[in-house]
């Protein structure tokens, strides 16, 4: 049995579809991404699992049981704010302790037993925000106002942890070592993860089960490898990477070779080579006037524009989206 | 002189003109004596400040300071669920507001005759009730305290819900949201969120109502009749009937002291905590 399922969910805005009979299901210790462009409804999917919004229609699981119609502080979920949320009026310490007065109301088995303060301080620990247990949300920078929220999450040991955008708001130089960070804490905790992002970079690199979607429909879901080499649908193949469209069916630029004197594959014309430091990216026109990219990462030979070159790429390398 | 020094130079010739030389002269009358035939003149005295320590007057500031605090108590209590509400409304936030501060249109004194139809021994409710014959005798509706805090805590409600109104404004939903999603019911993220949080404009209200209220003359003497005597009357009546101007004099500074000692405190409490509770 999935730990979360979210079964043919529906919710509309006044005059707009915001998330149209979506289902997927979550396997418990996952870090599963929703993955979308701009107003495709990964947020309101998160917040109707979070229980701030109810759906139209549909029903959402955890371990089985429904909680779609449960109010946000009966459900054994947690979120994690794309702005952190933390309480201004309270210390970092004090706002990791907030949810920890709550938890014998949602569950009784795990009541008071363990001491708070002994898993507070664990918790502070895990995000390496010991030394900063003291200051206020006002006082603490970007990336450390993030592990509190985290700590704030994960101290109450939700089924599942929800993040909006976990990233977006920190600097773009520390995204990199957060998203990391991230994944680690993730394996370290065993906590189910669901996490909404924009960035398909993101969502390939961290997640093991990525859902796309556009316009409200969850187009397709998988494991990143899967979903990255056969998508479903050309939007999906388009939003995870670049994409060459060829007669219906697509190819990757970096499964495009290029070849001065090659005997197989298509005669082209280069029109453009980008250097772009660890690949080259040539921009070339077939014979028949379609234009397809390749990235090389090793160039043997030096491409130029006008060169008469040949492009081929293997059979499994296509891509055919149904859609 | 610096370009700053120029700017606040309006402000502090306001300030001075309009607040510290009409306390200075009340300061000045309240040592002064009383004419025989009213006026004020020599020689100096304390003597008007011996006389507020008669029972009489105690009895009265105490009852004053009693009234203005349960109208104040009343005001938030009732300011701080309308400002909340005001607050949270996805739609036609402007015209609540609106409608709270509808009853400045028109001038206090037509409004506190309003109440007085209403509640008089011939006004409506009492008239209507009697008429359905749900009582026999009239309700005794007004002259005393409990219509003197009435007429208080609505004249002076807008002045609790707007700075309340004004802070509740600024907690982004998401705070609340975040608090729920932390297992806190909605009473307990009201008490732990936005009451917290709410404090330096609960503070601000309290104190507008306070100090009018500490001071009102108006209220008392329609709503309360003869029998609901505050400060505010007894001063009232030292510059009119009495004509003891130094007196009356002396009553005031007396109140302002009162007042600034406490606006101080209240100060202190709010920086205490850098705005925050
Ligand atoms: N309270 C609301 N009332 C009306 N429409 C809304 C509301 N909340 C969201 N929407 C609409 O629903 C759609 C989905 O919004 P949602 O916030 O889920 O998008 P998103 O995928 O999270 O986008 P982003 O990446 O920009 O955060 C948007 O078109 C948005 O305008
Ligand atoms: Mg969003």
């Amino acid at each position: 049995m999935p730990l979360l399922e979210v079964d043919n969910v529906t919710r509309r805005y006044p005059g707009h579809l915001a998330v149209d009979q979506v289902s997927f299901s979550v396997e418990q210790g996952q870090l599963f991404a929703l993955l979308g462009p701009s107003g495709c409804g990964k947020t309101t999917t998160l917040r109707l699992i979070a229980g701030f919004e109810q759906p139209d229609s549909g029903h959402i699981r955890l371990h089985g049981e429904a909680i779609t119609h449960l109010p946000p502080y009966e459900r054994r979920v947690n979120t994690v704010f794309q702005n952190y949320a933390l309480f201004p009026h309270l210390t970092a310490r004090a706002n990791v302790e907030f949810g920890l007065r709550h938890e014998r109301v949602r569950h009784v088995g795990n009541g008071p037993a363990r001491d708070a303060a002994a898993r507070v301080d664990a918790v502070l620990d895990l995000v390496q925000m010991t030394g900063k247990a003291a200051s206020r949300p006002a006082q603490l920078s970007g990336g450390e106002k993030q592990r509190i929220a985290l700590a704030r999450s994960l101290v109450l040991e939700p089924d599942v942890l929800l993040l909006d955008e976990p990233l977006s708001a920190l600097d773009p130089n520390l995204r990199k070592q957060v998203r990391g960070e991230l994944k680690a804490l993730q394996r370290r905790t065993g906590v189910t993860f669901l996490m909404v992002t924009h960035d398909q970079e993101e969502a390939l690199s961290m997640a093991d089960c990525i859902g796309v979607m556009n316009a409200g429909r969850l187009e397709q879901t998988g494991p990143p490898r899967g979903l990255y080499h056969r998508p479903r649908t050309r939007f999906v193949a388009g939003f995870l990477g670049a994409v060459n469209w060829i007669d219906g069916s697509g190819v990757r630029p970096e499964a495009v070779h290029v070849e001065r004197d090659g005997t197989q594959g298509r005669d082209a014309t280069i029109l453009a080579v980008t250097f772009l430091g660890n690949c080259v990216h040539v921009e070339a026109e077939l014979a028949g006037g379609a234009r397809m990219v390749a990235e090389i990462q090793n160039p043997r030979s030096e491409f130029r524009p006008g060169d008469e070159v040949r492009l081929w790429w293997r059979g499994e390398d296509e891509m055919r989206p149904e859609a | 002189m610096k370009p700053r020094t120029w700017f606040l130079l309006p402000a502090r010739t306001v300030m001075l003109l309009l607040f510290a030389v009409p306390m200075l002269i009340v300061a000045a009358y309240s040592l002064l004596t009383r004419g025989a035939y009213g006026g004020q003149g020599a020689p100096w005295t304390l003597a008007n400040y011996a006389r507020l320590l008669d029972p009489l007057y105690l009895e009265i500031l105490l009852k004053s300071f009693w009234i203005a605090a349960l109208a104040t108590a009343l005001c938030l209590l009732l300011g701080f669920p309308l400002a909340l509400f005001i607050a949270r409304a996805r739609t036609r936030k402007t015209l609540w507001l609106a409608l709270v501060t509808l009853p400045f249109w028109t001038s206090f004194l037509v409004r506190t005759y309003a109440w007085m139809f209403l509640l008089r021994d011939t006004g409506l409710i009492n008239t209507i009730l009697l008429g359905l014959g749900l009582i026999s005798e009239p309700l005794p509706l007004l002259y005393n305290d409990a219509a003197v805090v009435l007429g208080l805590v609505y004249g002076y409600l807008p002045f609790t819900v707007l700075p309340i109104y004004a802070v509740l404004d600024r907690i982004g939903p998401e705070l609340l949201e975040a608090a729920e999603d932390l297992g806190a019911t909605p009473a307990q993220v009201v008490r732990r969120i936005v009451l917290p949080l709410a404090r330096p404009g609960l503070l601000a209200g309290a104190v507008l109502v306070f100090v009018p209220c500490l001071g009102a003359y108006l209220t008392p003497d329609l709503m309360g009749g003869g029998k609901s005597i505050l400060i505010g009357n007894v001063i009232q009546n030292q510059f009119t009937n009495a004509r003891d101007w130094p007196f009356g004099a002396a009553l005031s500074a007396v109140l302002m002291v009162i007042v600034m000692g406490l606006l101080l405190l209240v100060r202190r409490k709010t920086s205490e905590h850098g705005g925050l509770p």
